[in-house]
């Protein structure tokens, strides 16, 4: 068919382009601005060039420098130990043991999960406030005090509220390494005489040990990270952290861009550290959480009366995380006034209609349409250059391959903060010039999202024999060809997955968007921050139960359509 | 159809050399098996052929053009351009494609008019015996179906060759005899030339016109299965190929009365047929295991090549029995449909004819 003996000397193969230009690209995304970073922290201005050590002076003699690292470490190590606390008794009960509705609950606690933190952090806000918060009010009622009973602007309420919304972390890596356990292990256990306690606490535990680290440490990670919560329920009590701190140096008059960069600098080498822990950490659970025994289901442990309690304590959960909050939400976006009792005479759909026509319009209309540009580009273009660098990472031999994992995979580290000011430092200037425009959003959204859209698409990857792709250049497709017949549309459930959640974290995202935004260039989640601010309670609910649904909504979508066993252990 | 050459084929990962300088040839429309244990280099080989792994030294031929060659300015063809049929080991069948479309792939990638496509479809499914089923999804077939949509993909568009990674190794083992057979059929009916890469030695034996046994990158022995049997050319063949007892002996150098040539091997005297004079010196001689005759009364005198031994163990393998004889010291295996009933303990007597005990190779 092809003329025989024609010379075909081994030349720049497509594939050899995809796999240069994609690590290129990501390198630009990931290490540009965090060169700038580091660059920044050493100059005093954007606009000029110089070597000065003025920034980490300035920051050093910061009078309140102890207090936002005590305030910042007590919070991260605080709501992490929660979430251990939480997380993973929860994940042993909806795993292991006979308590009622343990499908339901295992559905129902994905929600905190996939909530944006800043709807968590507002309806706290009001359900904590000392003097009017719901059940400070609900408290005192019951008890005749006059006394609150829990008063959030607090370290501790801030521990609590951030503790509520890392726990999905522990829970879904340990819920998802006690299913891939092999129940032949705990199984040999029962038979060797061990009692479902001791078995539980020799054998189930230390083997999830890995997975329960691991899940601790991404939730350390978050807390480290995470703006909204710290913003929402920290500033009022004016408990500073170091992301609020960044975003304070940048409201500042001027700016205080070379210290902002140079509390960045710290912030990011801690959680690098804490993700190469969990990489370690994670590396070793492989070694043994295989998925063996066909047809052996792990033993149900029976806990008798002790099941409603099981029951109880996560029931407690999902109504601090979940239940409560939305229900003040749904309160605050119908009640005529803040604090008259839910009877059917003081709901009114007029704030609803306000948020729809009144003077905020412009604001709620310009951040949907801004938030829905960024998070259909943002997610098409992020899951577009996940796939073809999963495809690099997994299927090819190229040398390259390990460093193009590494960048797909630092982001992970790079708290929201880190990448804005990193943005900010590497775009200001011409030729880019990208300062207050969406495109610098965009930058910022793909960065941070990548790593989901790579693990997504790679699970998938994994589960394609590799012979699909070797019978379709055998059958005389070339590389592009075989990519978009055969691979991509195999590759379809973790695209898919992948998209949803690299539109779903845009969606929410604030850590960057506050410190990026630029003047009309608000974000949904940024609108909702500025209304909150200003202390409109019927708007924030609203605008707060738009974001949520936004988040739900997707990922329900994505769980019902998409049946396939990697989008359930990303979800 | 189109003969292969592979000349002088060198492959190395790393510090480990998976394929030493193998050389064979694929005559036109005969199938030839790569033979060998895992990581003998058989796969790596095939992969080579196909495009899938590019070689650091020789050169692959199909028909006279060069597909692949070492170095530095290589030839290197890539797998799409190289007209070859694969079928492999999991059949590879893209899941998301209906039967139809996936033995037509091929023929879209070469062009080929609608028309002719779905004709061309309809006479290789006919030849798999699958026809009515082009409207299915793989995953709605049996495993046997499966492999039979492998075969009419990969030999629809008439490649020059057809390439089989272990294609009947995911088959249970009856259906597996059943799709040897079929497999050799659909090679003689088409006559495309075959190379089969396997390593299991039955199936190579069943379906091959010569079998190239491979070891650690090397080649063993080259020849016909019959030849492959009944000659082994050392030790690893003899023992890859079937069972075999591998005695080392000393050949004396006087023949015995009948013209025998004797060999010592330790106590034993063993007389063997050999081809030409010779002269002394230490041998490796195989005899398999099914060639000995087992008795339970030593044998009348002047009986060749009798030993007598205690049974060690008896193993009933279905149909065949296998007795494990101890002979001073050493471990013969016996096996046949008809041996007699022993005990394990028990003292037994074996014999075996001259021309069944094989030289396989001269230790000088």
């Amino acid at each position: 068919m092809w003329k025989g003996g024609a010379k075909v000397i081994q030349r720049l193969h497509l594939t050899n382009l995809v796999q240069v230009g994609c690590t290129v690209l990501l390198a630009g995304l990931v290490l540009y601005p965090l060169f700038w970073l580091f660059m920044g922290s050493f100059q005093s201005d954007p606009r000029s060039f110089s070597f000065t050590f003025k920034a980490y002076t300035n920051i050093l003699a910061l009078p309140f420098l102890g207090e936002i690292i005590y305030n910042t470490a007590a919070m991260a190590v605080g709501a992490t130990a929660l979430a251990v606390l939480m997380g993973v008794p929860m994940a042993w009960i909806v795993g292991r043991t006979d308590t009622p509705f343990k499908e339901l609950l295992t559905l129902v606690a994905l929600i905190p999960f996939i909530t944006p933190p800043l709807v968590g952090a507002i309806s706290w806000y009001y359900l904590a406030t000392p003097n009017v918060g719901y059940i400070n009010v609900f408290w005192k009622w019951v008890t005749g005090s006059k006394l609150p009973i829990f008063d959030i602007f607090t370290l501790k309420g801030l521990i609590w509220v951030m503790g509520l919304y890392v726990t999905p972390y522990v829970f879904i890596f340990t819920s998802i390494a006690l299913r891939n356990m092999d129940p032949a292990l705990e199984n040999a256990a029962y038979v060797a005489g061990g009692r479902p306690l001791s078995t539980t606490l020799r054998v189930t535990l230390p083997l999830v040990a890995p997975a329960i680290l691991s899940g601790a440490l991404l939730a350390f990670i978050q807390s480290l990270e995470m703006f909204a919560i710290p913003a929402a329920i920290g500033v009022p009590g004016d408990i500073y952290v170091f992301t609020t701190e960044i975003w304070r140096m940048l409201l500042g008059m001027p700016p205080k861009y070379a210290e902002a960069a140079a509390l960045c600098v710290p912030l990011f080498l801690v959680s690098g550290f804490a993700l190469w822990g969990q990489y370690r950490f994670m590396g070793k659970g492989r070694e043994y959480t295989t998925v063996g025994g066909k047809g052996h289901r792990p033993r149900v442990i029976s806990l008798g009366r002790w099941r409603y309690v099981a029951l109880a304590f996560t029931l407690f959960y999902l109504l601090m995380s979940t239940g409560l909050p939305y229900l003040t939400l749904i309160y605050g976006s119908f009640i005529k006034a803040r604090g008259l009792a839910p009877t059917w005479d003081n709901l009114t759909l007029l704030h609803l209609w306000e948020v729809i026509a009144g003077d905020s319009r412009p604001l709620v209309v310009r951040a949907i349409k801004n938030s829905l540009i960024l998070g259909f580009a943002g997610a098409t273009l992020g899951v577009g250059l996940a796939t073809v660098a999963a495809y690099v990472i997994h299927r090819t031999r190229w040398r390259g391959r390990a460093f193009l994992d590494f960048l797909s995979l630092i982001p992970l580290a790079i708290p929201g903060a880190v990448i804005a000011i990193g943005l900010l430092w590497a775009y200001v200037r011409p030729p880019f010039n990208l300062y207050g425009t969406l495109t610098i959003l965009l930058l910022a959204y793909i960065t941070r999202f990548i790593p989901f859209g790579v693990r997504a698409v790679g699970n998938s990857i994994l589960q394609v024999s590799e012979e699909l792709e070797k019978a379709a250049y055998v059958s005389g497709a070339p590389w592009g060809t075989m990519f978009r017949k055969i691979l991509v549309p195999l590759l379809l459930p973790g695209i898919v997955a992948g998209w949803v959640l690299i539109f779903v974290s845009m969606m929410r995202e604030l850590s960057a968007s506050i410190m990026l935004y630029g003047f009309q260039k608000e974000t949904l989640a940024v609108a909702l921050f500025l209304i909150w601010d200003e202390g409109r309670f019927e708007y924030v609910s609203i605008l707060a139960l738009l974001i949520a649904f936004l988040s739900l909504v997707p990922v329900a979508l994505v769980r019902r359509f998409v049946r396939l066993g990697e989008t359930r252990e990303i979800f | 159809m189109r003969e292969v050459s592979v000349k002088g084929l060198v492959k190395r990962f790393g510090k480990v050399t998976a394929v030493d300088g193998i050389s064979f040839h694929v005559p036109k429309g005969k199938m030839v098996t790569l033979l060998g244990p895992s990581g003998c280099g058989k796969t790596t080989t095939l992969n080579i052929i196909a495009g899938f792994e590019n070689p650091d030294e020789g050169e692959v031929f199909v028909g006279d053009r060069l597909i692949s060659s070492g170095g530095l300015g290589g030839v290197i063809l890539p797998p799409y351009k190289r007209n070859l049929g694969m079928v492999f080991q999991s059949y590879g069948l893209w899941p998301h494609f209906s039967v139809a479309d996936n033995v037509s792939f091929g023929l879209k990638m070469r062009k080929v008019s609608r028309g002719d496509v779905v004709a061309k479809v309809q006479e290789a499914l006919r030849l798999v015996r699958l026809e009515g089923f082009g409207d299915r999804y793989p995953s709605q077939l049996s495993g046997g179906e499966q492999q039979r949509v492998a075969f009419a993909r990969a030999l629809v568009y008439k490649p020059d060759v057809l390439l089989l990674d272990e294609p009947l190794s995911n088959l249970d083992a009856a259906l597996r005899e059943e799709m040897r057979l079929e497999l050799k059929e659909l090679q003689q009916q088409t006559g495309i030339t075959t190379l089969f890469v396997t390593h299991d030695q039955v199936e190579a034996m069943a379906i091959s016109d010569q079998i190239v046994v491979l070891n650690q990158g090397r080649i063993e022995q080259v020849g016909t299965p019959e030849e492959i049997y009944e000659t082994p050319a050392n030790q690893f063949v003899a023992s890859f190929i079937g069972v075999s007892n591998v005695l080392r002996g000393e050949i004396s150098e006087v023949p015995d009365s009948a013209g025998l040539t004797l060999v010592r091997v330790g106590e034993q005297v063993l007389s063997c047929k050999i081809e030409g004079r010779s002269k002394g010196g230490t041998v490796l001689l195989s005899i398999r295991p099914e060639d000995w005759e087992v008795s339970l009364q030593p044998p009348r005198v002047g009986t060749p090549n009798v030993v007598s031994g205690k049974v060690e163990k008896k193993v009933y393998l279905g149909g065949v029995k296998e007795l494990w004889l101890r002979v001073q010291d050493k471990q013969l295996r016996l096996q046949g449909y008809r041996l007699p009933s022993v005990e394990v303990g028990q003292s037994v007597w074996a014999e075996v004819r001259p021309e069944d005990i094989k030289i396989i190779m001269r230790i000088e």
